[in-house]
């Protein structure tokens, strides 16, 4: 190996001890109001198993890393990363996983959250719902928006509840048709057949940093997973909308006017804490552009 | 086969000569001699590329190099220099190479034309470390074309760095080098798309 690439590679190895030894997220502090203990959660989130980035593990410690206290794993049509990271996540005590996948058909997409057995994408959407419940497990609408509509209108009663609050809230009028207005019409249907119909905010997460950039308020009675799946069953959920509006039950936006509470924030701009940790980020970027790129070996002529 | 050492390779890696000139870059890598142990040398590059992908998906979800997301992800995308060695040994067979090559050197050829990959992560990185808003950067670039323009150079130039690779690295003859490429592009991205079908992932969203 070349001198440019060994110097290259010790900037890596610099920068992975201080990325290593940086990354700590303290657990968050027990947060209450009234009788129930508020959990942040995100319900929607891909591994590498799909069509996402993390492995099933690498999601369990960005979950840690967004001071997110439980996280849906909801891989298309697909329960197995879900198991996976919950096993990680209860190893080495991280946040709350709910197994679960998103069932994905070219009419609809339904999160499944608390799964533990594969429902047939292929069958009938009134035949997986019963079959969803049948497991204990809960079914969310995803990202209701006008074009699935058609599947979901007639079938809104059987949901838990559906995402209410999704990053296309950011984005304006999109080309595709996908309106954040839509999700929120669709809601009200559901609120309207169902009172206890959960207001649901998720990232719907892929790649990069964004887990938890729309995040849901648990009120929940046990800070487990039953204790999360009552919560959603019953509708104790509140998400907020891009402008501050607040989805949920009255009974606990009454609780949130007595006592305010704000989603916790991290480090989604990739800022680095303090000046050893911006050097170490430095380092390890270009020390991998060196690394691949500069040579430095004496050579012979070639035969 | 005769080579001259140029005066780049003192300077640029094996990866950046291929990248900048593919046909000449393999001609004179493959001409070089190389005094490394069979297996290190049908090692090092995959693991090269492992340690790429670990490097990029820790920077880019996490802003920083963290060793657990290097390790777990170069574990869970193992798979991907795994099947690209299994097409490539395949092809091997249907396409031997005149030159005196061994089967080590021949995959360390192959994987030092990832050059442009490494541009291209190496460029989303350094938007989520040095944009004043990642948000409105990614946003922009997607909306102006940007992202997807560079992903599709990166494609188009990895397969013009593969051909190069069959053309001038193995000495393959025009049409076996081309046939090589084409078949090389089909079997392992094929293979991606056989695991989505295999987990029914792709299925439903058909009907």
């Amino acid at each position: 190996m070349g001198r440019l690439r060994l110097y290259s590679l010790v900037a890596v190895a610099i920068g992975l001890v201080s990325g290593t030894l940086s990354d700590r997220t303290p657990k968050p502090e027990a947060v209450t109001r009234g009788a129930y203990r508020v959990l942040e959660g995100d319900f929607h989130a891909h591994t590498r198993f799909s069509d996402g980035f993390l492995s099933p593990f690498g999601l369990v410690l960005q979950a840690s890393r967004r001071e997110l206290d439980v996280i849906g794993v909801t891989e298309h049509n697909y329960v197995f990363p879900g198991l996976l990271a919950r096993w990680f996540s209860r190893l080495i005590d991280g946040p709350i996983v709910l197994p679960g996948s998103e069932i994905t058909r070219r009419g609809y997409h339904v999160i499944v959250l608390g799964q533990t057995r594969r429902v047939d994408p292929d069958l009938p959407l009134s035949e997986q719902l019963i079959r969803v419940h049948a497991q204990g497990a809960l079914a969310i609408a995803a990202h209701p928006v006008r074009k699935f509509w058609p599947a979901l209108v007639p079938l809104v009663g059987e949901f838990d509840g559906c995402e209410v609050m999704h990053p296309i809230a950011f984005r304006g009028d999109s080309p595709t048709g996908w309106r954040w207005s839509d999700m929120v019409e669709f809601y009200r249907k559901g609120l309207a057949r169902n009172p206890t119909f959960a207001a649901i905010g998720s990232s719907d997460y892929h790649f990069f940093s964004p887990l938890g950039v729309v995040r849901t308020l648990l009120f929940v009675r046990s800070a487990d997973e039953a204790g999360v799946i009552e919560a959603i069953r019953k509708g104790k959920t509140v998400t907020f909308g891009p402008h501050g509006e607040r989805f949920g039950p009255a009974e606990l936006l009454k609780l949130l006017d007595r006592e305010p509470y704000r989603p916790r924030t991290s480090d989604y701009h990739y800022r680095g804490r303090g000046v050893l940790d911006v050097a170490g980020r430095t380092l390890a970027f270009l020390g991998f552009l060196g690394f691949c790129f500069l040579g430095g070996r004496r050579r012979r002529m070639g035969a | 086969m005769a080579s001259e050492t140029p005066v780049s390779a003192r300077w640029l890696s094996d990866e950046a000569r291929i990248l900048f000139r593919p046909y000449r870059g393999y001609q004179q890598v493959a001409g070089e001699p190389i005094d490394v142990a069979p297996t290190v040398l049908a090692l090092r590059r995959p693991l090269m590329t492992l340690l790429a992908i670990g490097w990029f998906v820790s920077m880019t979800a996490a802003g920083r190099l963290v060793a657990w997301h290097l390790g777990f992800a170069a574990f869970f995308w193992g798979f991907l220099p795994v099947y690209q060695m299994i097409v490539l040994t395949a092809l091997f067979a249907f396409f031997p190479s005149p030159y005196a090559l061994s089967w080590s050197r021949r995959v360390d050829l192959y994987f030092s034309g990832n050059g442009a990959w490494y541009l291209f992560m190496s460029a989303l990185v350094a938007v989520c470390l040095f944009a004043p808003n990642v948000y409105t950067a990614m946003s922009a670039l997607l909306r102006y074309g940007v992202l997807p323009g560079a992903l599709l150079c990166a494609f188009i130039w990895s397969i013009v760095v593969s051909h190069a690779f069959f053309r001038r690295g193995c000495g393959l003859s025009r049409g076996r080098a081309a046939l090589a490429t084409l078949l090389n592009y089909l079997l392992w991205p094929g293979l991606i798309v056989g695991y989505y079908l295999l987990t029914n992932q792709l299925q439903p969203l058909m009907r």
